[in-house]
């Protein structure tokens, strides 16, 4: 017994590192359609230069990691408005779009491996974060708790935004229609910029964390994109809140999976287990819930059928 | 001038299979995968387990490594393209990690990471194929022939609603096309080709190892489609030979192996940018016919729709 509560609890961690990472990717791809396989180059970015303004710069870990994320935030909206704005005004989209997005993050995650090298590199949070705190028969260090709490505050935080102030409005509308928004005279660019704000800080957030605790190396944060993006089909396209529980399932699933299959076989059995649901499930588990739970989605979670947004805009979802 | 024709040649005629086969996805269908390394690793995997563990004949062996690619493409395929490309990106992405697992930790069939030794090269017809100007004959008349059966897929009826799916699939849905049965039809066909390119990696190097067959692959066989021209058939194998022949151009610049190998990778994802910016047709693919009928329809979707969201 145990032993399945300390996976639970091991499970809950790795769900949140899901989550910090799957939520922005959900709140890009819900409001701008784009395929960002960049954020995980963000999230590399901020793990690396959280590194090396420790160990090159020899600044203290927190205003290290501080930087690191504002300099994250940045690298988000450069990708935006520097290479996704003006490949959309030549009529590039949909997989074209993905392809400059890979570009862009097999492009970042070298010039880090080129500048600080293939092996993976860590930063040193101190003893009392990484000493491990025991709760009854199961323990966690205190990073990994930190982890759980920063990824539920950050979710309720973009909530809060999303619901109550009136970006979250705009950025909603954005999402559910962005011609209208143009036409009632919103700035489009502007609610995008901030949406790929958020969620590249948030996802700098992943990067640190990762440094901080096991380290970071290439194809870190390649890795964590692909359980995003199944936390995001899962979760529903387009709804954050389906992201988030997504997240944390998949995490859950891999670790307590290991009480019967080996460990090394954890990332299979989620990704069989999600082809399995797909085929099963094919617009996500958000439809098990409530309207009310679609949060960028506008329309009924029936007509919610995701479109595609490796093809151009007027092929809406299939009609199967 | 032996080590071009016994160690690269080779390497880029399979790899020429390889990225035109992803070509038949992408750039004639409008279907994105990240698998096509696990394919080509299935493939390669298939035949040298059958013919080294099991000492099966290496026909039969090859027949069922292409079955099982195919196989694997269509289970990817199936319930993906279903609902949507996005899914299938996912689900793509998916089945390469699975299948780089399965490769590593499969230690009793696949030995892991200690790769598998022993794959041997045919005789067919009493030809013998193991010299390497044998095989590299044999090579090249697999690959040629492939290519050719793959451009007149391309111009066949078939290909053509392919062609209309990736432009306009309402549209072709709407003239009674199974735009479905299309495209997983082609993802088995692709499937069962990279499967075709295993079998004959397998072959060339006499052995297999898991770091073959992983993520990064898939993306260096996306890059030689991209950069010869993912349109049409010549270009994406001729992309091939680029990207292969590009690291021995940087081994000339005499730089350390790791540092060669960022590099190189930094460079595949600027020249993808870069292309899709400048040439999406890619260096080898001719202006005019798919390319501007795609863009110019695109213009034409923003101009109405806004191009963004379409829930």
């Amino acid at each position: 017994m145990t032993l399945f509560w300390q996976l639970v609890l091991n499970g809950l961690v790795a769900g949140a590192l899901y989550a910090l990472v799957a939520v922005g990717f959900a709140l890009i791809f819900g409001c701008t359609r784009h395929f960002h396989i960049a954020h995980a180059g963000v999230l590399a970015t901020g793990g690396y230069l959280c590194f090396a303004l420790v160990d090159r710069a020899g600044l203290p870990i927190l205003l290290a990691g501080a930087l690191a994320i504002a300099a994250s935030t940045l690298l988000g909206v450069v990708i935006l408005r520097g290479v996704y704005r003006p490949l959309e005004r030549r009529g590039g989209e949909g997989f074209v779009l993905f392809l400059v997005s890979l570009g862009a993050l097999i492009l970042i995650e070298n010039t880090f491996t080129l500048w600080l090298g293939a092996s993976s590199v860590t930063v040193d949070p101190g003893e009392a974060l990484k000493d491990p705190i025991r709760i009854g028969s199961v323990s966690l260090t205190a990073m990994q708790i930190g982890l759980i709490v920063v990824s539920f505050a950050a979710f309720a935080a973009l909530m809060a935004i999303l619901v109550r102030t009136s970006l979250g409005k705009d950025i909603r509308a954005l999402a559910a229609n962005p011609e209208l928004v143009r036409i009632l005279g919103g700035r489009p660019d502007r609610i995008q910029t901030a949406v790929y704000a958020l969620a590249s800080a948030i996802v700098a957030l992943a990067g640190v964390y990762q440094v901080a605790d096991t380290g970071m190396q290439p194809g870190v944060g390649t890795n964590l994109i692909i359980f995003a993006f199944v936390a995001v089909i899962l979760g529903g396209i387009g709804s954050v809140g389906g992201a988030f529980a997504a997240a944390m399932l998949l995490g859950l699933l891999q670790n307590v999976s290991q009480l019967v299959i080996p460990s090394e076989w954890s990332t299979s059995v989620v990704f069989v287990m999600f082809l399995a649901l797909i085929t099963l499930l094919p617009s996500g588990l958000a439809t098990l819930k409530s309207r009310r739970a679609v949060v960028l989605s506008a329309t009924a979670p029936d007509a919610s059928l995701p479109g595609d947004a490796l093809r151009p805009a007027t092929h809406s979802g299939e009609q199967a | 001038m032996t080590y071009l024709l016994q160690t690269l040649l080779p390497l880029i005629f399979i790899y020429a299979m390889l990225s035109v086969s992803l070509s038949l996805l992408l750039g004639h269908t409008g279907i994105f995968s990240m698998a096509h390394a696990a394919l080509f690793g299935v493939g390669a995997y298939t035949f040298g387990v059958l013919t080294v563990n099991y000492g099966w004949a290496l026909l039969p062996a090859c027949l069922v490594a292409m079955l099982a690619c195919a196989l694997v493409s269509a289970l990817i395929a199936a319930p993906s393209l279903r609902v949507s490309g996005d899914y299938f990106v996912v689900a793509s992405l998916g089945m390469q990690v699975v299948v780089s697992d399965v490769i590593s930790n499969w230690d009793s069939v696949t030995g892991g990471p200690a790769g598998l030794p022993g794959v041997t090269r045919p005789i067919i017809f009493g030809i013998d194929f193991s010299s390497d100007a044998g095989f590299l004959l044999l090579v090249a008349a697999v690959a040629c022939l492939t290519v050719a059966v793959c451009a007149w897929v391309v111009r066949s009826p078939f290909g053509r609603t392919l062609h209309a799916v990736r432009d306009d699939e309402l549209a072709a849905a709407a003239m009674g096309k199974r735009t479905r049965t299309a495209k997983i039809v082609v993802a088995t066909f692709a499937g069962a080709i990279a499967g075709l390119a295993g079998v004959l990696y397998a072959q060339y190097l006499f052995f297999l190892s898991p770091e073959t067959f992983v993520l990064s692959t898939s993306i260096t066989i996306i890059t030689m489609m991209v950069i010869g021209g993912m349109y049409t058939v010549t270009g994406a194998a001729l992309g091939a030979a680029v990207i292969i022949a590009l690291p021995e151009v940087l081994k000339e610049l005499d730089l350390e192996p790791a540092t060669a190998a960022a590099l190189q990778q930094m460079l595949f994802g600027a020249l993808i940018m870069v292309f899709m910016f400048v040439r999406p047709q890619g260096l080898f693919g001719g202006i005019g016919g798919g390319v501007s009928r795609l863009i110019a329809r695109r213009r034409l979707a923003r101009g109405e729709g806004g191009g963004l969201a379409d829930a």
